[in-house]
């Protein structure tokens, strides 16, 4: 008989075992978990790389915070490279029913100088490529942003001081930005539009670019050139660095959910293990015959590979198709969000999951197999003589080696598949630390307790080693779900109440001098509370001087924090401060400087050290008198460097406010915003909002992968019991022979696995709450409550959910005749 | 042929001498029942001649080849084409029905028809009505009539058979002792049995009782029966 028969006679005939099925499950859920990551990031991936060549819509981009020498556009020019200018800049529109904070982006003729932009006329019309930018007093709108202004194409929009009429639809930009998300949508609008629109007084946060592409020769000069003249927050990049960030970004998203993936990829190898170490000792027998028929050892492990691979290949399937599906669901519920199109999907990621697939197979199920091949043909008389060899026993070490091999292929990346495995096994080993006390405690109640209940008790404790498992298994599962679906609403919430309720929800930016006043007054007649106006205003921070050293201490500033600074002036210390380091300044003070600690810690100045700063030629240098914590979270106008109030004499500047908005006075405010054109007001309550809104919709797409690592807790489960269950039915068997009715082994079935249930969903809730608890102490600084949905959903819904699994695999246990199972012995 | 032949293992308490010294030999057609108290080493001499274990010491050739000089491979080979095995538990694989049972014996053998042979083997045990059943599907006698189809139909120069009536009732175990050794004797195949039970090895044509390791020619004392030179003979010491 040749390998391959036997083989498939193996699988035909074996199939009906539970064992087989078990081992499919294991496999095929690691491959649903897999091939949905692969296939979803595929899709991102191709679609990044649809832009390749065109993410800067140049070859390089020069841009700053202020508008850009004449030279670099000059020099471009020289050297034969075509140019474009353009400036960004978030601010609210108004549309005649409401207003919406918008990414504004204004471009010259030539945009883009790499790729194409793609427009349509309307919502249901097709797309269509051009070369045209929009005429001076015609935007160009994303689809969402007629949602959020609540107009058609057609219609006119309100930009600064400039009225504009959205007449195309924005498809398709080549230099998107702001990644898969954006936090508002996209106006395009003529350059000459913004330069009229009064929005970009000093201190605006406007960000002014130069694109330039042409022949790479002529751009290498103009890098090269260019570079090494750029001060302050003056950057340049070329398409390469912004591919490579792309790329990076990516990868990073890829991490994020290769690393959800693992965790059901590492429950379903221990599924795999426990149905394959089963499958493997009920196959003995078997094995024993064959050779004591003359079957040689050669053709039985042929038989056995090529029985995994069988295995393997369905597992393959039915993954794949459960993969497939995972895709889909992740993919509808990013879409809403994703600004762009994906394209369709492609089955060539899957090849990558099946070689994973049987890597995890070889790893995991093939050396309990392996060891097959030692069995002595003696067996069949003797099974004592079955003892295993120590060659045997040093092919455990595969699966050792596959367990760290995997998270590395997987990740591609040793540190990170390390921590990984690293936190991985401490949480299992606290959980199994956890499933163990419970476990003592239950053995002690066990010996006090009679009947069903003796039954039920006595089991858990007999297969403890199991049980533990179990509770592990399923409690990291469980505990995965239970933190994104409940657990990350309640912090969120929570977070949202720990904030007074008149915390400030609005900026006003861009406000100038003269209008200060008014702005203020006009502020409070429409009820805005807490409301602050402080002076804003940027200078260039030339050099730093070390306390106490003369020139050896000089140094230029280093990093991005540094260069061209935000600073503001005040006469006492503001709210949501707090001072850390040397002293406040008194009213009447002069030439201080107040640093957050933040800032001070990144750019390395300390109290006592000089900060000299440039602000239009004018040089002015001021003393670091004292280091402020300050309460980000206040939403308070809050800035990291502080001067003594003679500085705004000195600087050109502008108001921002902040203030709470009590939800009437919305209009109110919308109608003071278009009386003051060349102010911009942030609905940060809004955009708030639309950050939730992006971190549910993330974890939703989580939450498909966790779903796959519930399933693989359940297949491990599954498989431990399948592992028991003959164990579990001699002893039903017994009792039953013995005298006892269905009803108390039914009963005693249950309570163990209500019991196991019970000890790993309370194990995942409160995991789940202290896992809670950590983040919101550490992320937000509030104290996190477990609510009752925690408790309540969590702990019934797990342990039904655990039951009924449980109660499904023992069946057979029930509806075997006691006889069959006596007589089998 | 037996010549010297010993097995020991290593157990807690030193080195544990299950087969002390034995030499026999066994000619075509022949029928050597070997009884013996439980324990006495009985089925691992079985084993050994069966070429299922090797021997810690001494030589056993089966059907002119010496074991010692075969790996287990090697041994399988042999054994797939000229031995046939009995079982006390039957060892029926229970995912497979009678059928496919004897079929897969003859399969691993590469004997040529083994779908034809096999039904011939089965309608030869009266089993030719059971032949889709299941092993859970049919009595205990008739298993063991579905294992005695199983060790025939490959057509061995040898079948060793272990307690082959020991899970059977009297009756049951009088009908497939009756298979046996009709078929043992149209086959023209030598019969190794071990037994407890007095009644079968009587039916052999040589009795030899294992003690302690050791083998004595002749049934056991205990089984109420004397020393017999003539069977003696037939098996010999050498």
């Amino acid at each position: 008989m040749n390998s391959a028969a036997l083989s498939g006679r193996l699988l035909l005939r074996q199939g009906r075992s539970g064992t087989l099925w078990m081992l499919i499950a294991g496999l095929a859920v690691a491959t649903a978990a897999l091939s949905a990551v692969s296939l979803f990031t595929d899709r991102v991936g191709r679609a990044l790389e649809r832009q390749a060549g065109e993410v800067l819509a140049a070859d390089v981009v020069v841009s700053d915070r202020n508008p850009l020498p004449a030279e670099i556009a000059a020099r471009a020019a020289e050297l034969g490279l075509s140019t474009s200018a353009m400036i960004t800049l978030s601010t609210v529109l108004f549309s005649d029913q409401t207003s919406a904070l918008f990414d504004v982006k204004a471009i010259s003729e030539g945009y883009p100088l790499r790729g194409s932009l793609k427009i349509a006329d309307a919502l249901d019309r097709p797309d269509r490529t051009t070369d045209a930018i929009p005429e001076p007093g015609k935007a160009w709108i994303a689809p969402s942003g007629l949602r959020s202004l609540d107009i058609s194409p057609g219609d006119t929009v309100i930009l600064g001081e400039r009225e504009l009429t959205v007449d195309k639809l924005l498809a398709y930009e080549p230099d998107q930005g702001g990644g898969p998300f954006m936090l508002s949508p996209r106006l395009l609008v003529n350059l000459d539009d913004l330069e009229g629109s009064s929005l970009l007084g000093a201190g605006s946060r406007a960000r002014y670019r130069l694109l330039a592409a042409g022949e790479q020769r002529a751009v290498d000069r103009f890098v090269n050139r260019t570079e090494p003249e750029l001060s302050g927050r003056q950057r340049l990049q070329t398409a390469g660095e912004a591919e490579a960030r792309t790329d990076e970004a990516l990868e990073q998203a890829r991490r994020f959910l290769a690393v959800a993936a693992l965790t059901a990829v590492i429950l379903a190898a221990v599924a795999v293990l426990l149905a394959a170490m089963r499958f493997s000792r009920a196959q003995r027998d078997l094995i024993a015959i064959l050779k004591a028929f003359g079957a040689e050892s050669g053709e039985v492990m042929r038989a056995i590979a090529l029985l995994l691979l069988w295995l393997v290949l369905f597992a393959v399937v039915i993954g794949g198709i459960a993969g497939v599906a995972g895709q889909h669901l992740i993919a509808r519920i990013l879409s809403v969000q994703m600004s762009a199109d994906l394209p369709g999907m492609r089955l060539q990621p899957l090849a990558g999951s099946a070689l994973f697939t049987l890597l995890l197979a070889v790893g995991f199920a093939l050396p309990p197999l392996l060891s097959l091949k030692g069995v002595p043909p003696m067996r069949i008389l003797n099974r004592s003589l079955d003892v295993p060899r120590a060659r045997e026993r040093a092919a455990w070490l595969i699966p050792i080696v596959a367990a760290l091999a995997i998270p590395v292929y997987e990740l591609g990346d040793f540190r990170l598949a390390v921590l990984m495995l690293g936190g991985s096994a401490v949480l299992a080993g606290l959980l199994a630390l956890a499933a163990w006390g419970a476990m003592i405690a239950t053995r002690r109640l066990s010996t006090s307790a009679s009947g069903a209940w003796r039954f039920g008790l006595a089991g858990l404790s007999r297969r403890s080693g199991a049980s533990i498992l179990q509770i592990t298994a399923l409690g990291l599962g469980l505990m995965a779900l239970l933190l994104l679906m409940v657990v990350r609403g309640e912090l969120i919430g929570q977070w949202r109440d720990s904030l007074p309720a008149d915390t400030p929800d609005h900026f006003m930016v861009n406000i100038q001098p003269d209008q200060a006043d008014r702005v203020r007054e006009q502020l409070k007649a429409i009820g805005a509370e807490q409301l602050q106006i402080r002076p804003m205003a940027n200078a260039q921070l030339t050099e730093i001087i070390e306390k106490g050293s003369l020139k050896g201490g000089v140094r230029p500033p280093e990093d991005r924090f540094t260069g061209q600074v935000n600073l503001s002036w005040i006469d006492r210390i503001p709210p949501a401060n707090e001072i850390v380091e040397g002293q406040f300044w008194q009213p009447g003070d002069s030439g201080q400087i107040s640093l957050a600690r933040r800032w001070a810690d990144r750019v390395g100045v300390a109290v006592g050290d000089r900060m000299t700063f440039d602000s239009g030629g004018r040089e002015f240098s001021a003393e670091v008198t004292s280091i402020r914590d300050v309460e980000w979270n206040s939403f308070n106008v809050n800035f990291f460097l502080l001067l003594t109030p003679e500085a705004g004499e000195m600087l050109p500047h502008q108001f921002v406010a902040s203030f709470y908005l009590p939800p009437e006075g919305a209009r109110a405010l919308d109608q003071l915003a278009r009386s003051l054109p060349n102010t911009s007001v942030l609905d940060v309550g809004a955009l708030i909002e639309r950050v939730f809104e992006i971190i549910n919709q993330v974890s939703q797409a989580a939450q498909v992968v966790f779903a796959f690592t519930l399933i693989a807790g359940l297949v491990v489960l599954l498989a431990a019991l399948e592992a028991t269950r003959d164990q579990r039915r001699s002893e039903a068997a017994l009792i039953r022979t013995l005298g006892a009715d269905n009803a108390t082994v039914r009963n005693g079935l249950l309570i163990e696995y209500a019991i196991m249930a019970g000890i790993a969903a309370a194990l995942a809730t409160l995991g789940a709450a202290v896992t809670g608890w950590i983040m919101a102490d550490e992320l937000f600084g509030f104290d996190y409550q477990p609510g009752v949905a925690l408790f309540a959903l969590g702990f019934t819904a797990s342990a039904l959910l655990v039951i009924g699994a449980g109660w499904l695999g023992n069946r057979s246990v029930l509806s075997t005749p006691p006889i069959r199972i006596l007589r089998a012995g | 042929m037996a010549r010297n032949v010993s097995y020991a293992v290593d157990a807690p308490g030193g080195r544990l001498e299950i087969v002390k010294d034995i030499s026999l030999e066994l000619n075509a057609g022949q029928t050597l029942a070997i009884v013996g108290a439980s324990g006495s080493g009985k089925t691992t001499l079985l084993g050994l001649l069966a070429g299922l274990e090797t021997p810690t010491a001494g030589d056993i050739w089966l059907a002119g080849r010496n074991l010692g000089d075969l790996d287990e491979d090697g041994r399988a080979r042999l054994r797939r084409a000229r031995v046939g095995f009995v079982f006390q538990s039957f060892h029926l694989l229970p995912s497979l029905t009678a059928l496919e049972n004897v079929m897969l014996a003859l399969e691993i053998g590469r004997i040529d028809q083994p779908r034809e042979r096999a039904l011939q083997a089965l309608r030869q045990v009266g089993l030719d009505h059971r032949l889709d059943h299941y092993p859970r599907q049919l009595s205990g006698g008739e298993q063991q009539r579905v294992a005695i189809a199983r060790a025939f139909a490959g057509n061995p120069a040898i079948l060793f058979a272990d307690e082959p009536t020991g899970n059977l009732d009297r009756k049951t175990g009088d009908a497939v002792a009756d298979l046996l050794f009709d078929l043992n004797e149209r086959n023209g195949t030598a019969l190794v049995l071990v037994t407890h039970d007095p009644r079968l090895a009587e039916r052999c044509a040589d009795v030899a009782t294992m003690d302690d390791g050791q083998l004595r020619f002749g049934p056991a004392e205990d089984a109420g029966q004397t020393d017999s030179p003539a069977k003696a003979a037939s098996v010999s010491r050498t």
